[in-house]
């Protein structure tokens, strides 16, 4: 873990900064790429025990989410800190892709989720921080790639919905 | 949520995907009937699933990733910075952000520039500060005033600005074509930058950092360059920036010089900004900027300005052709030392074009050329070096005499406008210079473009299979094939080309290709000088030797004739260049038996030459070793014998032992000892040649297995004059 919070997070401001700089990093290829290094990295380093790929896999989803959803706890602590109100520049990056998603909400909602359901949480674990693919979701979790759709959007509904819900609540 | 409903629901869910859009409310109701709780939760899933969109498609990385560029870029202003008060943002740059502020003594709107702060220490801001004092007594039109630079108390540490004169335009390139500005306009406009940049590094500031962006054009059509002296101040100059900020990088590489890229400070000085002014004149003209250089690929980009030649603005537009090609890359010039010495000097120069006068750079000589040509094909000109080189020589020599070529032409112009107007002079010499100028570009263009360049693989490979070993030969013959239409209007230059591409063709022992293209430079000539012109006359005389040597003989002579006739009319009886082609004559007529008609005419020769030129003189021995031809071929050994041996002792002495025609003399007198059964004098002067023959060319080359063989003939006869046993006593 403590070794790949620096890939992590150098990985986090390079993709910052091109997203700075207007240009769209292909789609979830980064995230799967810095795994894959992380594999190469630490697997070598440790022998740390990983039964196989799949199992590193999903270790690394799970370290991945430990570490964005601490990141994003601090930077709301952060802005909360704060009371000035920020002017934004005439010329605003052009920000292109979704909209931004709370991660310490979905990481709550997350939580619930996987104790009513553990193998949609672990779905959404591999997927979202994990940067996998249907297929290598499917491959880690020995189910077919059916069922990883099927749960997916089930559970992408089950945490907005849930998500939703806290936010109105909260506020 | 219990497990079991939770599974139900689930179960449902994926039941009613099932289900077409039309049928899924009906299969709801029946599954979920009596429990409401249930069906309300399965229809928000499922009115959910359809709009759920991107929701989590993006993974959490880059979620987080966009977050921290979207906090990035949204700032707090400050409302106060020092003694200004901040209006409204203007823009950021390199450095830093830019705001509109508001100063109360003396009152006035400026630019306020925040340094990033990286230069807290208290001893880099006092040098700050004492560097933007110096900034601030530069005043010119076309700079942008600096009015302080300071540092403001802000609680979290000095924040280090500049305040200056905020200028309300558009940088240079949007204003040239927001305007409309034509080639003149343009060119105008850069000559002003030019002058202020000038001033600055009169007073020891370099800018280093020029580009459009750093050039804005007021409303009144000043341009006015901003943060002259900022970059080394601030040290943000490009350079340093190279692996920190991209983004910025993107609009500056490509006015970088090749010094700057090296990122050595100790060799950047003003010629960096002329340079850079280079870059933006070629960009103002030509609509682009010399490189293409991707920043993300430094190591290419660098690479590419430290070596590449951009694309000739003549190329792109060729109205650009001469003059204003020759200014641009003048200052692009890779090696500093060849650009223009002082902005001021390239402003003068672009003003000269704008008034017709003539400029003072000169295009890249022919050598320089070659030069730059050899370092980018080094491999490939090893190769072929030697053979090229005597084309080079060639075509270099024929440069030199196309210019003088054209420079007497003009002289007969220039008399004629001389009298019909004195005032033109300057025209005529603009004039003069215009085509001296074009004539050099049009050799070494077609030199680059159309002979040397097949010599590169690239180049061969556009339209033909690479052929590293490309034969001197084929190449010639494509060269010689692009002529025609080349050089309209230049039948002097394509005289020139077509000389020395003949000459090659003779090197390479090719007398029929040498002959079609020395027909044609006499016809050229012909037309363009008239017979009488020494130059015509020259062609007329080179065609005959060639046709001679053909065994063309009756053309030959009827050139000749016609040769002698001009010279003798034009340089008088006695002049070198007409008994040149006396002898000439001479030899057609030996080689056709015509001896009672040679033999007059070789005597005439050797006695005016003597005269003339001198005892010692290689053309005396020429003429000497023609006669002694002579009478051996009509069987008159002895006198041939004299003649030969006086012209054998000339040239040992000018020529020296072992020059071509010395050892052709030698070959030809020890021929004429054998004739005379002078075998022992025969083999001896053999026995020399032979020694040096192998060793100048080896004991398997014709001409040494040649005189061993004639070697051989000699002592055989010897051998054969002695008794074969000896008798006893």
């Amino acid at each position: 873990m403590e070794k790949l919070i620096p890939l992590v997070y150098d990985e986090l401001h390079r993709l910052a900064q091109r997203y700075m700089a207007g240009e769209r990093p292909g789609h979830t290829l980064q995230t799967t790429a810095l795994v894959n290094e992380a594999y190469l990295r630490l697997v070598d380093a440790s022998h740390a025990g990983f039964e196989s790929r799949a199992h590193f896999f999903a270790v690394c989803a799970r370290v991945m989410r430990r570490i964005l959803v601490d990141w994003a706890r601090s930077r709301q602590a952060v802005k909360r800190g704060s009371d000035v109100p920020a002017l934004e520049l005439q010329e605003d990056f052009a920000l292109s892709g979704a909209d931004g998603v709370d991660l310490v909400a979905l990481d709550d909602a997350l939580q619930a989720l996987g104790a009513v359901d553990a193998r949609k949480g672990n779905i959404v674990e591999l997927r979202f921080f994990g940067g996998l693919s249907v297929k290598e979701t499917a491959d880690v979790l020995n189910v077919s790639q059916e069922t990883v759709l099927r749960d997916w959007r089930l559970a992408k509904n089950w945490l907005r919905r849930e998500m939703r819900a806290e936010q109105a609540h909260g506020s | 949520m219990e497990a079991e409903r939770w599974q139900k629901l689930d179960r449902l869910y994926h039941e009613a995907l099932q289900h077409d859009n039309s049928l899924r409310p009906a299969f709801v109701a029946q599954a979920c009937a009596g429990d409401e709780p249930l069906r309300d939760e399965l229809l928000s899933f499922l009115a959910g699933s359809e709009a759920s969109g991107s929701f989590l498609e993006q993974p959490a990385l880059e979620v987080a990733a966009q977050d921290l560029a979207r906090s990035a870029s949204a700032r707090e202003h400050p409302a106060v910075i020092g003694r200004y008060r901040i209006v409204r943002p203007l823009g950021e740059g390199g450095m830093g952000i830019v705001y509109e502020a508001e100063q109360e003594q003396p009152r006035r709107v400026v630019a306020l520039k925040l340094i990033r702060p990286g230069l807290a220490t208290a001893e880099r801001l006092w040098r700050f500060e004492q560097e933007g004092q110096a900034l601030g007594r530069l005043q010119h039109p076309g700079i942008a005033r600096i009015y302080e630079a300071g540092a403001a108390e802000t609680g979290f540490g000095p924040q280090p600005y500049f305040a200056m004169e905020l200028i309300r335009g558009c940088p240079l390139d949007r204003y040239a074509g927001a305007n409309r500005l034509d080639v003149r306009g343009r060119l105008a406009l850069v000559a002003q930058v030019c002058e202020a940049v000038h001033h600055a590094h009169q007073h020891g500031l370099i800018h280093r950092d020029l580009k459009p962006a750093n050039i804005l054009v007021d409303e009144t059509g000043q341009p006015k360059i901003v943060d002259f002296g900022v970059a080394r101040v601030t040290g943000t100059e490009a350079a340093t920036t190279h692996q920190t900020d991209l983004g910025q990088l993107v609009g500056t590489l490509a006015y970088m010089s090749p010094e700057q890229v090296m990122g050595d400070p100790l060799e950047v000085d003003t010629r960096t900004d002329i340079y850079s002014l280079g870059v933006i004149l070629y960009e103002l003209l030509s609509g682009r900027l010399p490189y293409t250089v991707n920043p993300r690929q430094l190591p290419e980009a660098v690479q590419t300005i430290r070596e590449n030649d951009p694309a000739a603005l003549s190329s792109i537009n060729r109205h650009y052709r001469g003059d204003i090609e020759t200014i641009v890359g003048k200052a692009l010039e890779k090696d500093k030392a060849r650009r223009y010495v002082s902005a001021a000097d390239l402003a003068l120069d672009i003003r000269r074009y704008l008034r017709d006068e003539p400029i003072s750079a000169r295009p890249p000589s022919t050598a320089y050329q070659l030069q730059k040509f050899a370092r980018r094909h080094r491999a490939l000109v090893a190769g072929t070096a030697v053979v090229f080189l005597v084309l080079i020589a060639g075509i270099a020599a024929s440069t030199w005499q196309a210019i003088r070529a054209s420079r007497a032409e003009r002289t007969a112009v220039a008399a004629e406008a001389k009298a019909v107007a004195e005032r033109n002079r300057a025209v005529a010499e603009k004039q003069r210079a215009d085509e001296e100028a074009a004539t050099a570009i049009a050799i070494s263009d077609f030199l680059q473009n159309d002979l040397l360049r097949q010599a590169s693989l690239v180049e061969q490979g556009r339209d033909t299979k690479p052929d590293p070993e490309i034969k001197v030969r084929t190449a010639l013959d494509r060269a010689a094939a692009r002529i025609p239409g080349k050089f309209q209007g230049r039948p002097m230059v394509e005289a020139a080309i077509r000389q020395a591409i003949g000459t090659t063709y003779l090197n390479l022992n090719l007398p029929a290709e040498a002959g079609i293209q020395m027909e044609k430079v006499l016809e050229l000539r012909r037309q363009a000088l008239g017979d009488d012109h020494p130059d015509t006359a020259q062609a007329m005389q080179n065609l005959a030797v060639l046709y001679n040597q053909e065994g063309k003989t009756a053309q030959a002579e009827a050139l000749l004739i016609k040769v002698l006739e001009v010279r003798r009319r034009t340089l008088g009886e006695e002049a070198p260049l007409t008994l040149s082609s006396l002898s000439s004559l001479a030899s057609v007529y030996r080689t056709e038996g015509r001896y009672a008609q040679a033999e007059p005419m070789f005597l005439k020769a050797v006695a005016l030459r003597r005269r003339i030129l001198g005892e010692h003189h290689r053309d005396t021995g020429m003429s000497m070793h023609n006669l002694a031809v002579l009478y051996c071929a009509e069987g008159k050994y002895a006198t041939g014998e004299s003649y030969e041996t006086k012209a054998l002792e000339i040239f040992r002495a000018v020529l020296g032992d072992e020059n071509p025609v010395t050892l052709l003399s030698m070959n030809n007198l020890a021929e004429i000892y054998k004739g005379e059964g002078k075998y022992r004098q025969a083999e001896s002067l053999w026995k020399t040649l032979l020694e040096v023959r192998r060793r100048q060319l080896g004991a398997t080359h014709p001409d040494t297995t040649a005189v061993m063989a004639s070697l051989r003939s000699v002592q055989l006869i010897e051998a054969r004059s002695e008794p074969l046993v000896p008798t006893r006593p």
